[in-house]
């Protein structure tokens, strides 16, 4: 498989305060890799650092040989990085439709299939008929699915998915977890950062584990030895 | 019969009244800015239509165009070189900032063209009348007036409710920091949405100048107007802010019926009474 996105020494700060300390990532097109690691070890720092979206960065991210430190966040969501916050930060007062339309408005088209209204409705039905309501009148699970269907509708080449399982009751994850492995079947590259580590370990290929802004540990996920990993996870 | 001709009269009023605050209802909607100038921008604009006017010998309509396209760039100016650079983290800052441009764009309009009163002329059409019931008579430039305000209430509602732009200025008005994190471009939007403002505000200036008398100060007393139309119509509301100005123009012209010193303050104290009455507006909602 090819590198689509090459994560190299990526170092981020907030003021005096550094949240990662040279990160090397790296995500092949297809591939679902999960970084995992504890409450506040740098894995949403991650996400931040490849968006350039808080704190001071330096090292490098390249999207397909083209690097993207340095650009904004609409440049980087044109380049085709899709976001899937923490939080899922659903807009009140657009609905459902109006929110997934909103990332059509960010990306562009980089070959394959375009995402349309009609696909993403295909792979969320539960949203067809809910679709003129607030957004944030849903429950948890649908909303986490308009964020899902609002990031496809940039036309990403890389999903970033920060804690999409948060909050949420464990049948909704599977459901999610089910249709983003789908989405890789299909070419896409897949980040997803997780607290919880058994899920992200069965869904995915590869996994990171992240320690205070260091990578303690990676490798296949279905090789993942639980204990050397609750080391890596927990420091100790 | 005279009832219902100041009614009427109110009415149509109430339509520039709603033009006057189109423009700050936008500004607060979605930059969460009080622009303290706003009045006085509306009477730079009447001043660059009368400039415009008198430089090219053209009537108002002729020179209208040209005077949107430079009251779009000022708007782009204003964001753009002023407004981008304010902290807006705290409101207190940005109102400070609007209140210290009102008062140097009232000291250069003093400077530059005095504090004599001025007012744009459209000729004939400004006392034509048309007769819509037996001894009812309405001003023909007061329905062009009123058929603009709804006009551009309709067209900002579609733009808002219809456009992809629109769903990108409710984005970023519910929640700025999301909408960057997400990749809109909110410096953009920003500046697109400052210089539709000001395309309303260039729209009120030329038909308040056409309508009235104005000088270098007469901004605080539109400012204020256009305030009340919107607390009475409701925050986020255009319609609503309609309705409130409506509801000043009628009572200031009742109030001038009564006497011509109740004319302004009319509307103030029915303001009052609405704000005591219904805090939140008439149509207290988003949607308009």
């Amino acid at each position: 498989m090819t590198t689509l996105l090459e994560i190299r020494d990526l170092r981020l700060q907030y003021g005096q305060f550094k949240a990662l300390h040279g990160l090397d990532v790296e995500i092949a097109e297809g591939e679902i890799v999960a970084v995992i690691g504890a409450n506040g070890a740098g894995k949403s720092s991650l996400i931040k650092g490849i968006c350039c979206t808080e704190g001071q960065t330096s090292g490098s991210v390249k999207l397909d040989g083209r690097e993207l430190l340095g650009l904004t966040p609409p440049q980087i969501a044109r380049a085709g990085i899709g976001l899937v916050p923490e939080g899922r930060r659903i807009f009140p007062s657009l609905s459902v439709e109006e929110n997934i339309l909103l990332g059509g408005q960010l990306g562009q088209d980089h070959g394959g299939t375009p995402w349309t209204l009609e696909r993403i409705y295909e792979l969320f039905p539960d949203l067809t008929a809910k679709r003129h309501l607030s957004g944030t009148m849903l429950s948890g699970g649908q909303q986490q699915m308009i964020a899902i269907g609002r990031a496809l509708m940039t036309n990403p080449r890389v999903l970033l998915c920060d804690e999409i399982s948060l909050g949420l009751a464990p049948t909704i994850i599977n459901r999610l977890y089910e249709q983003l492995i789908a989405l890789a079947s299909e070419g896409l590259a897949v980040l997803v950062v997780e607290q919880a580590m058994r899920k992200a370990l069965e869904i995915s290929d590869r996994y990171y584990c992240i320690l205070e802004g260091r990578v303690s540990l990676s490798g296949i996920s279905a090789d993942a030895d639980e204990d050397r990993i609750a080391q890596a996870y927990f420091g100790r | 019969m005279e009832l219902v001709n100041t009614i009427s009269q109110g009415v149509l009023l109430g339509g520039l009244f709603a033009l006057y605050a189109l423009g700050l209802s936008l500004v607060f909607g979605v930059m969460r800015i009080v622009n303290i100038a706003h009045g006085d921008l509306i009477v730079v604009l009447a001043y660059i239509g009368l400039t415009v006017t008198e430089f090219l010998g053209v009537s108002v309509i002729v020179a209208a165009p040209l005077i949107l396209v430079v009251a779009g760039g000022l708007g782009w100016v204003l964001q753009r070189g002023l407004f981008e650079f304010v902290p807006r983290h705290d409101p207190l800052i940005p109102l400070l900032v609007a209140f210290g441009l009102s008062i140097i764009l009232q000291n250069l309009l003093l400077m530059g063209y005095g504090a004599d009163p001025q007012k744009l002329s459209l000729g004939r059409l400004e006392q034509a009348s048309v007769e819509i019931l037996p001894n009812l008579h309405i001003g023909v430039f007061s329905l062009i007036i009123f058929g603009l305000a709804v006009a551009m209430i309709g067209g900002l509602q579609l733009m808002i409710y219809r456009t992809g732009f629109g769903r990108a200025l409710r984005a970023v008005s519910d929640n700025e920091a999301n909408a960057a994190m997400l990749g809109l471009d909110t410096r953009a939007i920003f500046r697109k949405a400052f210089v539709i403002v000001m395309l309303t505000v260039a729209v009120a200036a030329l038909l308040m100048a056409i309508r009235g008398n104005f000088d270098p100060a007469s901004g605080s007393t539109r400012l204020l107007t256009a305030f009340e139309a919107i607390v009475i119509g409701g925050l986020g509301s255009m319609w609503g802010t309609l309705a409130g100005g409506v509801i000043i123009g009628i009572a200031q012209m009742v109030g001038a019926q009564i006497d011509a010193s109740w004319q302004v303050l009319a509307g103030h104290l029915v303001f009052l009474v609405l704000l005591f009455l219904r805090p939140s507006g008439l149509f207290p909602k988003n949607d308009g």
